[in-house]
This record gives C-alpha cells, structure tokens and sequence, in this order.
C-alpha cells in the first residue's frame, strides 16, 4: 500500500482543538515543538520531523531537506539532518502527494546509511509523509515515525494531511505571536531607558547596557538563537566605529569580535549597505557562496572562530549539526547606520531565520535604531550644549586677555593668537591640528604665525622648524590660499575627495578654513584640521568661522591701537622734544646773560675794581652774542612751529662783509670754548675771494645765523687740539654754480645713513648728546629750514677719511628768483 | 691760622665757573678766610673722582643741573643706562643724589645751583637761582656753613 494516497477524511475535532490550544499557549518559536509533538501524538507516532527544501537557486530535486523542527518521545539523541529530494519525504514534496512506508527495513527509503542506522537503533517501522507549503510556498513535508503503533492506515495518512494543511497557519501565528511580544517588550525597555540628561553619565551608561542586554536576551529567546550581539556607534565618541554593546556568546574560548567597521564581514556589510542579512547556513557558507553572493553581491566572510567546530563543541550533535543559521539587521537613525543587531544559530528547531523572523528582527533593530539616535541626539545637544559654554567661555576669556594686550604700548598678538588656538581645541577635541596664518605683504604668501596641537610637535627640532616654516604662496592650491582669495569658509569633510593635502600633515582628514578678516580687509586665516574620518562637526564650523571673525576684529584692533600707540608716541615724543627745546632755550638763553652778569659783578664787586681785561671782554661779547643766536633761534622755531614762512631780506653779499662776519664769529665762538681744550677756529678768507666774481644774494642775519649754528656745533662736538675752518668756495649743484660757505671740523663721525637724520627737528647723534650740556637738535634743523628759505641747501658731508666732517651752506649764485 | 673751607663746583661751563668762583671769593672772603674750589665740568668725572673727593671730604658741593656726559673725544666713555635714559637734562640732579645715598657724603650739604625754573625740577631739592648776582647762593653758603673767621 505504499505511496499511495487515500481520500482526505476528518481530523477528530479533539484533536484538532488540542492542536490549536497548545500553539496558542506556545510564546517562543521552539514552541514548534509542541505543534509537532500534539501531530505525534494524535496519530499514535514517536517521532514528528518538519522538513524544508534548503534554499538555493537549483530545481527542486537537486536540493535537499533540512530539518527545520523535530519531535521524538524521550528525546531522543540528535540524529541525521539532512535528506535528498529522492526520499520519501522529498517525493511526497516533488509529487504533491503524501507518501508513506510501513515496513521501512524491507524498503529502500532512499536514506543515508547513517539514517537507516539511526531509524534501525530506534526501531522506527513506519514513516508517512505530507506535503506542505510554508511561508508563502516555502517547500516542506511533515515527517511521522512510528515504532510499535503498526502501519500508517489511510484514515492516518488522512489527518496527516489534515494535520499538514493547517502547520503554516499555525507557525505564522507562531512567529507573528512571538514577534508582536518581542517588538513590544523591546519597546517597553527602551522607552524605560532613561535619557542622558536625566541622570548623570554613569548611571546612563549602566542602565544602557542593561537594556542592550535585555534585549539581546529577549531576542535570543525569542528566536531560540544561541548567540544575539548588538554593535553600536558612538558618533561622538568614535565615528564609524561599531562596539560591541551587548551580547550573548556561547562559544567559550572563542574570541568574539569586540568591534566592526563599515563593509567588514557580514554584519560588516549590513551596516555598510544598510540591509539585513540572512545566510542559511554558515557551515556551508562556500558551497552557498554563488547563490548567497546572488543575494548579496560583494559580500565577504572569512570564518573567524571556525563556527562548525564551536557548535559541535557547544550542541555536541550525535551526527550532523543543524544548518547554522545568521541573520542580522542594520541599525538605522535618521538615515545613519549606528549599529547592528545580529542573530546566529539556533538550539532547538526552527533552525532556520525565515523572512518573518528577519523581519520582526528588522523591526526590533528599527526600535533600537529610534531609541538609539534619541540617546545619540540628546547626548550630542548636551556634548554640543558644553562645548558651546566652553567655547563662550573661552571667547570672553579671549576677550579679558586682548583687553589686556591692547592696553600694552606693545601689544602681543602672537599671545593672542595661541590662546584663540587653545580655545578652538578646547571647545572641539576633533581638531588636532590648528593654526593662525598671517598674509605676509612682502612676499605675497601666507605664513605660520601661530600653531596649537601636539602633532606640530612631533619629529625633530629641524622637522618641526620646516613644518611650522612653510609658507603658502596666496596665488597657490593650498587651502588657506583659497579662502584668503575668496574671503569664505571652507569646509572639507573629506580631503581625500578635495584638491586639498595635509600641507604638513599627509594623514590629515578633514579641515576647516576661515578667513581672518574685517571689513573688506583679510589679514590671514585660521585653520583647523582633523584626523579622523568624518569631518568635523557642525559646531566646528561655526566656532572656526566666529573664531575667525573674532580675531579679524582683533588684529584690526590691535593694527588700529598701533596706528593710536605711533600716534600717541609721536605726539609725545614732539612734546618731549618741544619740551626739551624751550627748557634748552631757556638754559641757553639765561647762561650767557647770567655769566656776563656774572663777569661784570665779578670786576665790580672786587676790592680793587679792576678794569676788565680783552679777554674778559671778548668773553662778554661772545656770550652776548649767544644770546642773540639762542633768541633769534628761539624767534625761528616759533616762527617753524607756526608753519611760516622764513622772510628773507635779500642783500648781495661782499667779500669783506662775509670775512668779518666768519672772523668775529669765529672769534666769539673760540672764546666759548674751555682754554684747555685746545680747540682751534681759523678762517680761510682767501677762499672767499670768489665772491669778488660770482654775484652771492643772502639775508645776513639769516646767514649769521647759520653759520652761528654750524660754529656753535663745531664747537661742542669737536675733539680738543683740533682745529675748526672756516672757508669758502663755488661748487655745482644740479648743474648750477653754487657759493658756499664751510665749516669743517673734526669730532664724532657722521656716517652716510646718519646724515640725513641730522637735519631732522629733535634729532640728535647718540654720542653728541653725551658731549654738551645743552641743545635739543634744533640747531641744524633750523639751519636746514634758514637754506630752504634761500632757495639753497645744507649740504653735510660724512667724515671722510682723514677724519673731517664739513657742514656747507650752499647759495645759488645769481639774483634770487624773488628779486626777478 | 686760616682754615680751609672746600667747595666742589660741579658746572660745565668754564666762563660761568670761573665767574662763580671769583664771585664768591668776593662775596664771602670776610666770613670764610680760605676758600678753596675745585671744579668737575663733566658728569662722568664727577662719577670717577667720586671716590677720590669723598675720601678728600668737602664742606659743600654746588651742582648746576644740565651737565654733559663727557668732554668729546674720540674715545669717549659710555654712559651707564640711567644717562642714557635720561640725557644731560638732569644730570646734576643724578650727581646729588649720588653725594646724598653714599655714607660717606651724605652729610655735606649741597645746593642745586640753576638757572631752570624750579618748578620743573624735583621737589625738596635745595635750589638757589643761578643769576648775575651771586648774592643769594652766598647767602645759603653761609647758613649752611659755619664761618671759620673766629676758628683758632
């Protein structure tokens, strides 16, 4: 009677409720069990087998059956798990029809020998088979094995069938039952999780493991799998990193992986393309390859713990080991892959993750994705909530330290540049390298003006020195080139994908360029950068370019406080100056009048009332006739003060009135100077005598006193037993024949920069301030201004090599534009 | 027996030195039989004969207020920073208060002898004008000094 099919009768109604009563009270899928072990029962059986077709791309036939559930009476020890499509169970599958064998020992049943083995050690008589389609046309067959019931009868085989055609619905209620319970309990324990603001970061931290490792275990359970892991990412903490958060993992000795990264692996490659997963059997992962890779294209998995060998260490089968079956399903938040929540091999039957359990485990990954991106979002506010407050903070530090400096005469900008640095760092622990380059005017380029973060540190003193020396030339490809042209904020996230290098620092990642400006002006810019992938946050951006604009207004301050400081000095130093000059007119101009009264009271207080002697009077005359120089000097300075005009009174000058004019200068002058000095005044009339052919226009006073002037210098600055000349001469100037008068003598050196300084208001060598005790530089100043206004030069020649220093007048020859 | 009463000069200008001590000669010939003067014209010998003039003692030391560094030459001494700060606009003042820090001189007395306005010179300063009668900085010489006239 084998193989062949009686017409469907009733499945006693006893039976058919107990089957539906147990199912119901089942709350996990091993609970399939109990299904298989009601169908035993009822039909007198010892042993009730769920086979389903392996999944791959092959017809029917050339696949094989796996036991998807089992049930044997008193538990028998594991047995075969697998069978070909030849045997009965497959061809009740290939045929549609069910299928059975009462005397099995006198059949071939197309078993293994290990199976006929099996069957025999448990005296198995009959088997019967039906066909079913599970999950949607997933194809399988029911298995029953009687041992002393005797053979299968039609009215059996008829509620065998019977039996089979409600199994789907039955294990569909099955898995969306323990579905909808772990979906739910998952969503109770999250929204039970507290908030990171709600309680401080280590409680937040051990209550989070506590709901990750609840969860593991309801999922675990729920899916009867033997080791559930969930990986998460900490965006704040480690971007694109996936930790391991909780876990069950039972095969001791065998090291679990502690983290992934994108595309690595088979949760790898789920985080990576945001997929779930699903292998049906791992320890047959390359005979599967083709198709699995049919599924999964560019999926790759190397075995890191030999997963066969854990198994049978762990299930320690009698024969095969059930398929090891993976599923794993992205944890997704607001479009990011934050995690994975992962699912493999399963301890009792069913030992295959179908769709509706990938499903559901989507759906409970989907909760976790939700809950977790709350937790990630709220603790990113709060992180970003700090770093603002120490960002706030450091600008008004920032601002107390430039306060500070621009109250300084010189104010440090480096000082405040490092401190900005510092703040950027603080207030975002990404950047790991920053800087502050200046444009440097000269040479169009853009320089390291200051530096923070320790990789610009590292190497030697040569390599840091190079590094921090490099200079960007502002027409260039860096990146600060860039922003100083456009003058707006650069954001890289990824330098791999831009045209902008490392510029020092190859392993760079991501930067941030702002420029440095205020107003229409960029002063340089300020650059961040980091090294991990990702780019910087948001709040990285807004700190850099608020950073930016803050030190624009810095160091258009501090140029501005300069610009007051140089202003300021200027003006004190012309009050100084003016200061010195009115204290030295009134010394120089009190002295000679105080020291001729002095001589004359001196004769006439004496007790003889002696006559005063030439010496004595030339005295007086010499320092009444300083007096007159310091007064008329005193009338030009005020004159010069008031930006006017000198008036000169044009008179042609004579030889004879030029040779008395140097003669009693000259005369005046040596009678000023102490007689132990040995300082010589001579005049050299002779080479006056050119006036007698070149027509010579001055103001006599004015020339007086020039030449006053140069004497009275000549005096103070020249070295003793040396002599000072007097002369005369033409020479030209600018093509033009020009008279001059010279006063040569030798003292300090001029040299050639000097020179030009001397002529300045308030100028006055270093050493010819140490050697008088009078003077405020306006001597030749005004001497300069007197040749001005005769439309002539003062011309100073620098020591030459015999020592001599010549101070010369020069007059146009001729008549005086004025006079035309 | 004349008894010599010292009084260090501290002017650079020869005419004016030579008039002040002539001047006082005159002035104070009856109440101080023997006057001696010595001259420093130049800041920096006042500071190199400082030693020497403190051991030698003085009854008085007059300083004038704007006094050169040195004579110039060729091989000119430097000045120390303080008068390289403050140039020869107050180096007497510098000078006196050399005389009045050091034990040695503290207690001769000394007049600021200038023809600046006192108002712009440092206050407790004991300043005499400079001026064509020499009659006032004879007066203070004899307040501070006691005459010799009847010394044995």
């Amino acid at each position: 009677m084998e193989g062949v099919s009686h017409p469907p009768g009733m499945l006693a109604d006893d039976h058919l409720s107990r089957l539906f009563e147990v199912a119901e009270q089942q709350d996990k899928l091993s609970g399939i069990r109990e299904i298989l072990r009601v169908i035993a029962e009822s039909l007198d059986s010892e042993g009730c087998i769920l086979w389903e077709v392996m999944p791959g791309k092959e017809p029917l036939e050339k696949r094989e059956l796996f036991v998807l559930a089992e049930y044997f009476r008193g538990n028998w020890p594991r047995g075969g798990q697998h069978l070909a499509m030849s045997s009965r169970t497959g061809a009740a599958i290939l045929l549609g029809q069910p299928q059975w064998a009462n005397d099995i020992a006198s059949i071939n049943m197309g078993l293994p020998e290990a199976a006929r083995a099996y069957m025999e050690a448990r005296t198995v008589r009959a088997v019967c088979s039906a066909p079913l389609n599970l999950r949607g046309g997933a194809a399988a067959a029911i298995s029953l094995y009687r041992t002393s019931a005797g053979p299968f009868r039609p009215e059996d085989i008829e509620r065998l069938e019977q039996a089979a055609s409600r199994i789907p619905y039955l294990y569909n209620s099955l898995v969306n039952h323990v579905g909808l319970d772990l979906l739910e309990s998952v969503t109770k324990l999250t929204r039970a999780s507290p908030l990171p603001e709600e309680s401080g970061e280590q409680a937040v931290r051990a209550s989070l493991h506590d709901t990750l490792s609840r969860i593991v275990d309801l999922v675990a359970a729920t899916f009867n799998a033997l080791e559930c892991s969930i990986y998460l990412e900490d965006p704040l903490a480690q971007p694109f990193l996936y930790r391991l958060e909780a876990t069950k993992w039972p095969w001791v000795g065998h090291q679990q992986p502690k983290s992934y990264s994108k595309g690595r692996g088979l949760a790898g490659y789920c985080i990576d393309c945001q997929v779930p997963v699903r292998i049906f059997d791992l320890g047959r992962y390359q005979e599967d390859l083709a198709f699995i890779k049919s599924q999964y294209p560019d999926i790759q998995w190397t075995d890191p713990i030999d997963l066969k060998k854990a198994a049978k260490e762990f299930l320690k089968p009698v024969g095969e080991l059930p398929p090891l079956s993976f599923m794993c399903a992205p944890i997704i938040g607001e479009s990011r892959s934050l995690g994975v929540l992962r699912c493999c091999v399963t301890r009792t039957g069913p030992h295959y993750f179908d769709d509706r359990q990938v499903r559901f485990l989507c759906m409970v990954a989907e909760r976790i994705g939700e809950w977790w991106s709350n937790h990630i979002r709220i603790k990113a506010a709060a992180f970003e909530n700090r770093r603002w407050r120490t960002f706030v903070e450091g600008v008004s530090r920032l601002n107390g330290l430039v306060h500070g400096e621009l109250r300084k005469r010189e104010p440090s900008e480096q000082r405040i540049f490092e401190h900005a640095l510092r703040i950027s760092a603080e207030a975002n622990p990404q950047a790991e390298v920053l800087s502050v380059r200046l444009y440097d005017e000269n040479t169009k380029e853009l320089y390291v003006a200051a530096t923070h973060g320790s990789r610009w540190e590292q190497g030697g003193p040569r390599e840091i020195a190079e590094r921090k020396g490099l200079r960007y030339p502002v027409t260039g490809g860096s990146a600060g080139a860039h922003v100083f042209r456009t003058g707006e904020l650069l954001i890289e996230p990824d330098t791999e994908q831009s045209g902008f290098k490392g510029e020092g620092f190859p392993d760079v990642k991501a930067l941030i360029v702002a420029p440095i400006s205020s107003g229409e002006k960029t002063f340089g810019v300020l650059d961040v950068r980091a090294f991990e992938p990702g780019g910087l946050p948001r709040y990285a951006e807004i700190f850099t370019d608020l950073l930016a604009r803050q030190l624009g207004l810095y160091h258009s301050l501090a140029l501005t406080v300069q610009e007051l400081n140089r202003a300021q000095n200027e003006i004190r130093s012309s009050l100084d100056v003016q200061q010195r000059v009115y204290e030295d007119f009134q010394h120089q101009m009190k002295t000679p009048v105080v020291t001729a009264h002095q001589l004359v009271q001196a004769a006439v207080s004496s007790f003889n009332l002696k006559r005063l002697t030439l010496g004595e009077l030339s005295a007086l005359r010499g320092v009444c006739r300083k007096a007159e120089r310091v007064a008329a000097n005193m009338g030009l300075f005020a004159a010069l003060a008031r930006e006017e005009a000198i008036k000169v009174n044009w008179k042609i000058l004579r030889y004879e009135q030029i040779v008395q004019t140097l003669s009693d200068s000259i005369e005046d002058h040596a009678e000023m100077v102490p007689a132990d000095w040995d300082l010589r005044f001579t005049t050299d009339a002779e080479s006056l005598r050119v006036l007698e052919t070149t027509p010579v226009y001055t103001d006599p006073a004015l020339m007086e006193q020039a030449v006053g002037n140069l004497l009275d210098n000549a005096g103070k600055y020249s070295y003793p037993r040396t002599t000072v000349t007097a002369k005369g001469g033409v020479t030209r100037r600018n093509y033009e024949i020009c008279f001059y008068i010279a006063v040569i003598n030798r003292g300090f050196e001029i040299s050639v920069s000097e020179r030009n300084n001397l002529t300045k208001r308030g100028y006055r060598g270093t050493k010819a301030t140490f050697s008088t005790g009078e003077g405020a530089g306006i001597g030749l100043w005004i001497v300069d201004r007197i040749m001005r206004a005769h439309d002539g030069w003062l011309e100073i020649l620098p020591t030459n090599e015999r020592g001599f220093n010549e101070f010369r007048l020069l007059f146009r020859s001729g008549i005086p534009k004025d006079l035309q | 027996m004349n008894h010599e009463t010292r009084i260090l000069l501290v002017e650079d200008d020869h005419l004016q030195a030579q008039a002040i001590q002539s001047g006082l000669r005159n002035l104070l010939q009856r109440e101080y039989s023997h006057l001696v003067f010595e001259t420093l014209a130049t800041e920096s010998d006042f500071y190199d004969k400082f030693d020497e003039n403190a051991e030698k003692g003085f009854d008085l030391v007059i300083i004038d207020v704007m006094l050169r560094w040195a004579n110039p030459s060729p091989q000119m001494k430097e000045p120390p920073p303080d008068v390289v700060e403050g140039g020869f606009f107050r180096a007497g003042i510098r000078c006196m208060h050399k005389l009045q820090s050091d034990p040695r001189t503290s207690s001769i007395p000394n007049i600021v002898c200038t023809v600046l306005d006192d108002s712009r010179l440092p206050a407790g300063i004991d300043i005499v004008p400079k001026g064509g009668d020499l009659a006032p900085l004879a007066d203070r010489i004899r307040q501070l000094l006691p005459t010799t006239l009847f010394r044995p």
